[in-house]
């Protein structure tokens, strides 16, 4: 199947500042991605070059499989959702959603049609002759999408499209976003800087980061099988340690790392021994136990530095080095007797924590 | 801006209670501030000079330059507010500026009308405090629109006439009538000024009417149509005498009708070198302009020191070469620089009521009279003329 | 912001009888300056315009001779008509320039739109009657253009219809009035974001569609404003007829100041004349902001 977008080898400098630096990207048809990464790193910038807003220095866009590079924003089966909505406010929702449908030489009864299946998928029927001036933030974003979708766009993009809308809010229309494109079996590409919202609504998720796509997979092997160090700090909570490796087989590593200790993770590049490295365990795969004098000798103790009450969880930090600290998420039961300076011992499965490559493309 | 409110208060107070007068004042609290009176209200005590002296006029007349040191002197501030023409005094006089006005000046016919209708505006002067006034020409001394009835109302201080003006490097001279200036080889030259009685007498004229200054409806068509024969040939119409000197210097025109011999001093400012004349057989009308003391003047003996000053010979031929017009007083006419002696004929000053001075008008009377049309058609004829 | 309150600085008014109060006393002083330099004048030429002139003297009494005269005179009506249709002349080039520089220093050139908004202001700091003999020096027989013209051999004469004609005078206008109609354009074009351009285009609208649909409909309030003071100062304006119309350059205006100036004033006649040219102006500047909404009717 013809992908819906590929951005091939695109690059994108304004003046001597670079702002895409060779990003590839293949987006299937039907697909719901994510770009996700901090300001400035480059995903408002990649999306605007696919909605053919700005052009890039080097590459290719190809939607559909043809060639867009050089083609403005009007004649690309691309339509973007802004922000702030951008609705005109000299035109009703109807007028408003219908734009692009008028545009197009639509008959009228057509139009109509067509705006009331959109107020209809956006869950906004009736307010098709309301002043959008006078719609809450919700409202206007459903009707910025009804609007971009009127014309049945191959792509949507939507360009951090929640960001101003309030959190009860827009989880609600995370779920009624995603659900609309199940619907539509449309493709979506959403940017955003909130990883959770990402996690939420994607198929995929592209991570950026200084220009590039740090890693570009599923929500779950984002999570779990982080490509390097700064996708794994970047999504999630993570402790990384830094060690080195002492011997690897089938696939767990021992690491040393610098109390001396000896700790197991997973590896899943093959890494040679001697080699540095940075090992990655997430609270919640971290147990802890208060040292008794009866347990044995464990392989990686320390002291409790704090204890943080989350309501669902507890995070309990512990220095199991004077600069090594490990956080570990527990529930209530597994918190109880635990406070800063007791003493305990801390493991993990060796399968439930990674080793990365120190350095790894980032 | 008090001082303006108390003129009109104190105006009020002192005038008959009617009606009218109260609606007219307050037409006039408007009229007023758009003509920015600046005038000082306070009453001169005693009898000596110094303290304000008001004067309301032609721009140049209160001769600046000539009487700074005589002001200075003598601590008078002067307080001077220009006219456009000379009707505006009455306008001012009538809507608050009486007891606020001290020296007018104004061209002869409009006083001969003013004196004529019996219209209240200047006193009578007593000549007694203007020992100068001795010196002008024997023509001033009983000239119609100065003197009637034994008293004397104005002091004249310069005259002239209104020529042609052109650019000699492109003519030679002008053509004996006005209405020659149809001829074709005029087309792209001509340049007019914006005045409708002085062109519509000289064209009235053109065409034979006996007094160009009371016409028939016939007659005020028959110099339109005659002023029409020219138009094609008019690039402009200046908007005043300056504006017209302005066109002429930049070359955009060559020949202008009815202009002042003055405009040739502004030109040869701008290196620009004009010369004056007119048609032969039609010839061009004069003006004068005079002194007059507004009734109700509050400062009297400002205003006549300042009169006899500036009618003193040194005075009067420094304003008239100032102003490149004829002088009015006989020893002035000896301190002038040839140059400015030869702009105008004097023969006519010397000869008893100024001569053709005294017997002509130029400008109409304001209400008709039988045939005779009124000011009123001729403004209008004037835009009829412009519209064309 | 309920009916019939007043929003005056931070607060909103007219919740109560004490409240309304308070703000009328507020009002009271931009109330009081407009009854005072405005309405108080208004009415005094008002009623001047029902009076009439007997020689030298104003005859207060009620005659609507003055309306009747100008009704049937076709003088004044020509005279009339030539400068409502110059205003709208200069009116119709002056607006779509200021648009269109708007456009550009808004969407453009952003960060260069202060310096062009003083570049076009810089132009008012100089006087009023300065800037139209520029204009003389600039089109005259042997001014800057002609001479330009001549130097490179592109005319061999003067060209003549450049001064002293309607096209001067339209040029001048239009050079005088522009600052004043960018001002309010630009200053509601400020307020529309480059996303809506965006959009817009993104759906699939370009250039005169674009312009017809968004454009100009959410400038619109500066719009109508740029053209009633363009063409206001335009039909009013009788000084730059004067000195650059040539001998055909008689406006309204002129008509109007010739009543109250001379010999042969006739300040009633004027009054009414002033108040016939309002109607007439006001009815124009309606009609014309009615028709731009409708134009742009979505």
């Amino acid at each position: 199947m013809i992908p819906a977008v590929e951005v091939l080898d695109v690059g994108k400098s304004f003046g001597p500042f670079v702002a895409l630096d060779s990003v590839n990207l293949v987006v299937h048809q039907n697909e719901f991605v994510s770009l996700l990464g901090a300001s400035g790193c480059g995903k408002t910038t990649l999306l605007r070059i696919i909605a053919g807003f700005e052009s890039p220095t080097r590459g290719q866009v190809k939607i559909a499989g043809e060639d867009v590079t050089a083609q403005p924003p009007h004649t690309r089966p691309t339509n973007i959702v802004f922000q702030r909505g951008a609705l005109f406010p000299h035109m009703s929702v109807r007028e408003n959603i219908g734009y692009s449908l008028k545009l197009r030489k639509w008959p009228k009864a057509r139009i109509d049609e067509q705006v009331d299946r959109m107020l209809a998928l956006v869950r906004l029927d009736g307010f098709g002759d309301r002043d959008p001036q006078k719609l809450s933030g919700g409202q206007v974003q459903r009707v910025a999408l009804a609007r971009a979708l009127a014309c049945e766009p191959r792509v949507l993009l939507l360009d951090e499209p929640m960001s101003a809308l309030d959190l009860k809010l827009r989880q609600q229309m995370q779920l009624e976003l995603r659900a609309l494109q199940r619907r539509l079996g449309a493709t979506f590409i959403f940017v955003t800087h909130d990883q959770t919202e990402a996690l939420v609504m994607s198929d995929r998720i592209a991570v950026m980061n200084g220009g590039r796509v740090a890693q570009f997979a599923t929500p779950r092997d984002i999570y779990r099988s982080p490509s390097s160090v700064f996708v794994s700090d970047f999504i999630g909570q993570t402790s990384l340690i830094p060690c080195e490796i002492v011997a690897a087989a089938n696939g767990i590593a021992a690491l040393r790392i610098a109390s001396g200790a000896i700790v197991q993770a997973s590896m899943a590049r093959g890494l040679p021994v001697g080699a540095k490295a940075v090992l990655s365990v997430r609270p919640e795969s971290v147990r802890l136990s208060a040292m008794t004098a009866t347990l044995p000798e464990a392989a990686l103790t320390g002291d409790i530095r704090d204890v943080i009450y989350l309501g669902p969880s507890t995070r309990v930090s512990v220095a199991i080095h004077p600069s090594l600290l490990v956080w570990a998420e527990l529930r209530d039961e597994e918190a109880v007797g635990l406070s800063p300076g007791v003493k305990v011992s801390v493991s993990w499965a060796p399968e439930a924590a990674l080793v990365i490559e120190e350095g790894a493309p980032s | 801006m008090k001082d303006i409110v108390r003129t009109i208060l104190q105006a009020k107070l002192n005038a008959p209670l009617d009606r009218r007068r109260f609606i007219q004042g307050g037409a006039g609290l408007a009229t007023l501030t758009i003509l920015g009176a600046s005038e000082n209200s306070a009453r001169a005590e005693g009898g000596k000079l110094g303290g304000p002296l008001n004067f309301f006029g032609y721009d140049g007349e209160q001769g600046p330059k000539v009487t700074k040191e005589f002001l200075e002197k003598n601590g008078i501030q002067m307080n001077a507010a220009f006219a456009g023409a000379a009707d505006e005094t009455l306008t001012r006089f009538r809507t608050g500026g009486r007891g606020s006005m001290d020296i007018m000046t104004m061209n002869k016919d409009f006083q001969r009308s003013v004196i004529d209708a019996n219209v209240e505006l200047f006193q009578p002067l007593d000549l007694s405090r203007i020992p100068n006034a001795a010196g002008l020409f024997s023509g001033f001394k009983d000239a119609n629109w100065l003197v009637r009835d034994g008293k004397t109302y104005g002091v004249p201080m310069i005259w002239g006439d209104e020529p042609c003006i052109w650019n000699p490097k492109k003519w030679d001279g002008v053509p004996d009538r006005y209405t020659d200036f149809a001829d074709p080889k005029y087309k792209g030259e001509l340049v007019l000024l914006d005045d409708p009685f002085g062109n519509i007498w000289l064209f009235a004229k053109s065409v034979g009417v006996k007094d160009p200054s009371r016409l028939t409806k016939q007659d005020l068509d028959k110099a339109v149509e005659a002023m029409l024969t020219i138009k094609p040939n008019v690039v402009t119409i200046g908007a005043s005498l300056g504006d017209m000197a302005d066109v002429l210097v930049r070359g955009d025109a060559s020949m202008g009708l009815g202009g002042w011999a003055y405009q040739t001093i502004i030109a040869k400012e701008k290196g620009v070198d004009l010369v004056v004349g007119s048609p032969k057989i039609d010839d061009r009308f004069f003006w004068s302009d005079a002194y007059t003391i507004a009734i109700d003047a509050p400062n009297l003996d400002n205003a006549y020191g300042f009169i006899d000053f500036i009618t003193s010979p040194e005075a009067n031929a420094a304003l008239a070469t100032e102003l490149g017009s004829g002088c009015t007083v006989e020893k002035a006419y000896d301190l002038l620089d040839p140059s400015i002696q030869s702009l105008y004929d004097y023969s006519t000053v010397r000869q008893p009521g100024a001569g053709i001075l005294g017997t002509q008008t130029v400008v109409p009377k304001q209400e008709a009279e039988g045939d005779i049309v009124g000011a009123q058609a001729w403004v209008e004829a004037w835009q009829a003329f412009k519209v064309a | 912001m309920t009916a019939g309150t007043a929003h005056i600085g931070m607060r909103e008014y007219g919740h109560d009888a004490r409240e309304a109060a308070r703000a009328a006393v507020m009002l009271s002083p931009a109330v009081l300056f407009y009854v005072i330099f405005f309405g108080v004048p208004m009415l005094s030429l008002l009623v001047l315009s029902f009076w009439h002139v007997e020689g030298f003297d104003i005859v207060a009494d009620f005659t609507g001779a003055n309306y009747q005269k100008i009704a049937s005179s076709g003088l004044y009506r020509d005279i009339l008509l030539r400068t409502i249709g110059l205003g709208l002349l200069t009116a119709a080039i002056t607006v779509p320039i200021a648009f269109t520089l708007s456009y550009l220093m808004r969407f453009v050139f952003p960060h260069k739109a202060q310096f062009i908004l003083q570049l076009v202001l810089v132009s008012l700091f100089s006087g009023y009657l300065v800037r139209i003999y520029a204009w003389r020096t600039i089109l005259g027989k042997q001014g800057l253009l002609n001479s330009a013209l001549q130097w490179l051999g592109a005319i061999d004469r003067p060209l003549e219809y450049l001064i002293y004609s309607n096209f001067a005078v339209i040029v001048t206008l239009t050079g005088l009035l522009l600052p004043l109609a960018v001002l309010p354009i630009y200053s509601s074009m400020a307020n529309i974001s480059r996303d809506h351009i965006e959009i817009a285009a993104d759906l699939g609208s370009r250039r005169l569609h674009l312009v017809r649909t968004v454009l100009i409909p959410m400038a619109l309030p500066g719009i109508r404003t740029g053209f009633a003071f363009t063409f206001l100062l335009a039909a009013g304006d009788f000084v730059t007829p004067s000195l650059v119309g040539g001998s055909q350059s008689i406006m309204i205006g002129n008509v109007i100041a010739d009543q109250f100036r001379g010999t042969g004033a006739n300040w009633p006649l004027g009054a009414a004349l002033a108040f016939v040219v309002m109607a007439a102006v006001m009815l124009i500047v309606i009609v014309i902001t009615h028709l731009i909404r409708r134009v742009t009717r979505w």
